[in-house]
């Protein structure tokens, strides 16, 4: 049985990493952290299995980030662009390996996070673990507790939907 | 259909870029402060423990004591309807 401090150590860069996708703000994503390790010391007990637990975090990460852009809608202002002065360098774990094309990279990369953020929450969600995550269907349905289909369909929609932004 | 392709190899490449998006560290001090969230709340559910064990005693007690009165009152009653019985069969005799 892993202690909180194992699992804190475990899951802080996946929690943080998610809620700052979603609501790419420092403060709001560091406010999220704490309150999905709140919420998982307070019910540690009933998650035995790692990946349940891992599921699970996922989920509440994503419901608190949701939860935080609907309170907050009106009041985002500060927005990370991966470029700007906020985000330290040292508090970057991977970085873009090719200095010339980084600058370009950034771009898109910033435009193309402005238009997922512009997706319906349900889609943003599936495209965020499919692209940025890495997870496979299966895993996005456990996740958001939908079928396999049902993600196959929102990452279409999705793509549409991005398709018609560019 | 060609513009729709090559949008399609946009995203494509766009969903690439998405996958190598940097990762950023947590700043260190945040495990300090959700330890002490943690305490604060934990504080917060045995006030609210101690509030609701103080109210279920009061409720206890004031059961018990009003069982007690009613009780009492009822002997009282029934003493009062028995000597009243016994005083009216002594003085029929």
């Amino acid at each position: 049985m892993l202690t909180f401090e194992e699992i804190y150590r475990q899951h802080i860069d996946l929690v943080y990493n998610m809620a700052l996708n979603y609501v790419r703000n420092v403060e709001e994503a560091e406010e999220i952290t704490q309150d999905v390790f709140v919420k998982v010391y307070f019910n540690l007990s009933k998650y035995r299995f790692e990946a349940d637990l891992k599921t699970w975090i996922y989920r509440i990460t994503i419901n608190a980030s949701l939860d935080s852009i609907r309170k907050s809608k009106k009041g985002r202002s500060i927005f990370i662009s991966w470029s700007e002065d906020e985000v330290s360098e040292k508090s970057l774990i991977s970085d873009f390996k090719n200095p010339l094309s980084e600058l370009v990279n950034q771009e898109a990369l910033n435009g193309l996070l402005n238009k997922i953020d512009q997706l319906p929450n349900n889609q943003k969600s599936v495209v965020l673990l499919m692209k940025m995550e890495f997870l496979t269907q299966k895993e996005v349905a456990k996740i958001l507790e939908i079928s396999e289909k049902a993600v196959e369909s929102l990452f279409q929609r999705a793509k549409e939907n991005l398709k018609k932004m560019i | 259909m060609k513009e729709n392709s090559s949008k399609d190899n946009m995203l494509d490449i766009e969903f690439e870029l998405l996958g190598k998006a940097p990762k950023f560290k947590a700043p260190d001090e945040l495990y300090q402060r959700i330890l002490t969230k943690v305490d604060n709340q934990h504080n917060v559910k045995v006030s609210y423990l101690k509030v609701a064990i103080a109210a279920c005693l009061i409720l206890t007690l004031s059961v018990f004591e009003y069982s007690i009165l009613n009780k009492s009152s009822q002997d009282d009653i029934h003493e009062f309807e028995v000597t009243l019985l016994n005083n009216n069969h002594l003085y029929h005799e």
